[in-house]
């Protein structure tokens, strides 16, 4: 362990002096970072506020169809998240002249791993965890939810959720590196896109709530408000 | 005993390179090294116990062994091959160096050095054959292998917003140096490299040579009894370059085994005991500096000629 903070301390001291270091291309990246990440963040709050208020209000879609809505929406944010790890990864892992010197170094590579880990799931899935924060605050904003909700829904759901995202990334790029020398990288990034594509058309075939809502509401018009009672309350967070 | 503060909890704002610093160089320079001494005890309480056993079975065997080459022994390569594919960059590779011998490893561009020198380091697995370091096998004890290696790549790798005492010390850490361990290597390393000038500024404002001389120093800090080098003159100005090889030379003197991958020819016929020319990933000459010599002067006596005839 401590072999790991000695270097995570390192790192981030030289992280912290290159963001920390006043000059005018640092003051115009700092000020660029703030009015991009800061204007994404805005716009998907607003949106998801806007979208909420719309679908429950306006077209009363019910909170079962919200939540299935949002079960899609978390899914592609969830591959999203994992196709991102995965390309940083890559860069991180298997092109970086950093990892080159750790590996020469008597570092076990359980810990190597584990540092290198850390410092990809930090630069692939900040920006994400941003946009996620902000959709939660539209979202929870229409309920009028307390800030305990977010506080909980940030440690409890978010950032498990991103986690394992980034485990299963850093997972099936090893994946990947060991079958690239026999299989072929082309073939093999083919087959990872192709997987990729298929699950992401088998969970909406699977899930498609216009589908859902049509055959539903053919039978039974005013089913939603009983699905929206009936939606236990952690199903919001498992969404 | 107390434990003595760790170069983790180092004060970086703190200049050591003091005179204290320096007198207690020469005291830590001649004490074992890190994985020969006490000091291992703290390394592996970090890690887990096997490494210190692996440490303990190797050195009996060895101590027990009445074979003073093997005793010796600091670089091995065992018909060590390295495949990419179809092709073949390194060809059934055997090589073994003792403590204190200089050895210069050369030959054309894509002759198999970079690949040879990755494999030593633990960055390429070889196809086949085996790799030892100090005794320990780089695949099956690679941090053990590590410890005893001083790596000096020919692309130096800094973090550029660290000072070098900062990439020193943390260098340092990574072979689980005591922080006054390091302090005084540290010191010591900086009279030699003549470093202190600009050891406290940022690695980012240092020219090619400023740069390479932080990599050795980092290197040699927890004085390693085999140091391998890719290339140690590229982009060095001639005060660096004497400078590094000054040093370089001195460390094989004081019993380190140097295996220096090099492109010059001078440099190589200066420093080294014994050359190795590499050509398409077989060894085509091995053996004395003298004995190349000799060899060239069938040629028309000069080194540069008998080369390239050897890798035409």
């Amino acid at each position: 362990m401590d072999e790991i903070l000695h270097i995570l301390r390192f790192k981030s001291r030289s992280i912290l002096m290159r963001s920390t270091e006043f000059n005018a291309a640092n003051v115009v990246r700092t000020f660029g970072s703030i009015v991009v990440f800061g204007g994404f963040a805005i716009g998907a709050y607003y949106s998801s506020r806007v979208a909420t208020d719309y679908l429950l209000d306006t077209a009363r879609l019910g909170l079962f169809l919200l939540h299935r809505f949002m079960a899609m929406l978390l899914f592609v944010f969830f591959l999203s998240i994992n196709v991102g790890n995965i390309i940083v990864s890559y860069a991180t892992l298997y092109r970086s002249s950093e990892m080159e010197y750790f590996l020469t170094k008597p570092i076990p590579h359980t810990n190597l791993f584990l540092i290198k880990f850390l410092d990809n799931f930090f630069y692939s899935s900040t920006a994400f965890f941003l946009m996620a924060m902000a959709v939660l605050l539209g979202y929870g904003s229409h309920f009028h939810m307390p800030v305990l909700f977010y506080i909980r829904t940030m440690f409890l759901t978010l950032m498990p959720f991103i986690f394992l995202s980034g485990c299963l990334a850093a997972i099936m790029l090893m994946v990947v590196m060991r079958f690239a020398e026999s299989l072929g990288v082309r073939k093999l990034v083919l087959l990872l896109v192709i997987a990729y594509l298929g699950g992401l058309s088998l969970y909406f075939g699977m899930t498609n709530p216009v589908q859902l809502q049509a055959q539903v509401m053919e039978h039974f018009p005013h089913v939603d408000q009983y699905f929206g009672y009936l939606d236990p309350p952690v199903a919001k967070y498992l969404n | 005993m107390a434990l003595r503060p760790s170069v983790f909890e180092t004060d970086l704002s703190t200049n050591f390179n003091t005179p204290a610093g320096r007198e207690s160089f020469s005291q830590i320079r001649n004490t074992p090294l890190v994985r020969d001494s006490k000091n291992i005890r703290k390394a592996d309480s970090i890690t887990n116990v096997t490494p210190f056993l692996a440490y303990l079975t190797h050195y009996s065997k060895i101590y027990s062994t009445k074979d003073p080459h093997l005793r010796n022994l600091m670089i091995r390569l065992n018909e060590v091959t390295k495949k990419f594919g179809d092709f073949t960059a390194v060809n059934g590779l055997s090589l073994e160096i003792k403590a204190g011998e200089f050895f210069g490893f050369l030959g054309p561009n894509g002759a198999g050095k970079t690949t040879t020198i990755k494999m030593m380091t633990g960055l390429f697995t070889p196809t086949s054959g085996s790799i030892a370091i100090n005794g320990f096998d780089i695949g099956r004890n690679p941090d053990e292998a590590k410890f005893s290696t001083g790596y000096i790549p020919d692309q130096p790798f800094l973090y550029e917003k660290l000072t070098g005492r900062e990439f020193l010390y943390f260098s340092a850490g990574l072979y689980r140096m005591d922080h006054d361990a390091a302090t005084a290597s540290i010191a010591g390393l900086a009279d030699l490299f003549e470093i202190g000038e600009w050891i406290d500024r940022r690695t980012e404002h240092y020219s090619q040579g400023m740069r390479q001389r932080i990599v050795i120093a980092a290197a040699l800090l927890h004085n390693p009894k085999a140091l391998i080098i890719d290339e140690p003159m590229v982009g060095l100005d001639p005060r660096s370059a004497h400078i590094v090889k000054k040093v370089l030379k001195q460390k094989s003197r004081e019993g380190s085994a140097v295996f220096m991958s090099t492109h010059s020819l001078p440099v190589a016929e200066e420093l080294c005991d014994r050359i190795g020319i590499i050509k398409n990933g077989v060894l085509v000459f091995e053996d004395s500096l003298n004995a190349f010599h000799d060899f060239k002067r069938r040629y028309d006596g000069k080194f540069e000629s008998t080369f390239l005839e050897l890798t035409k």
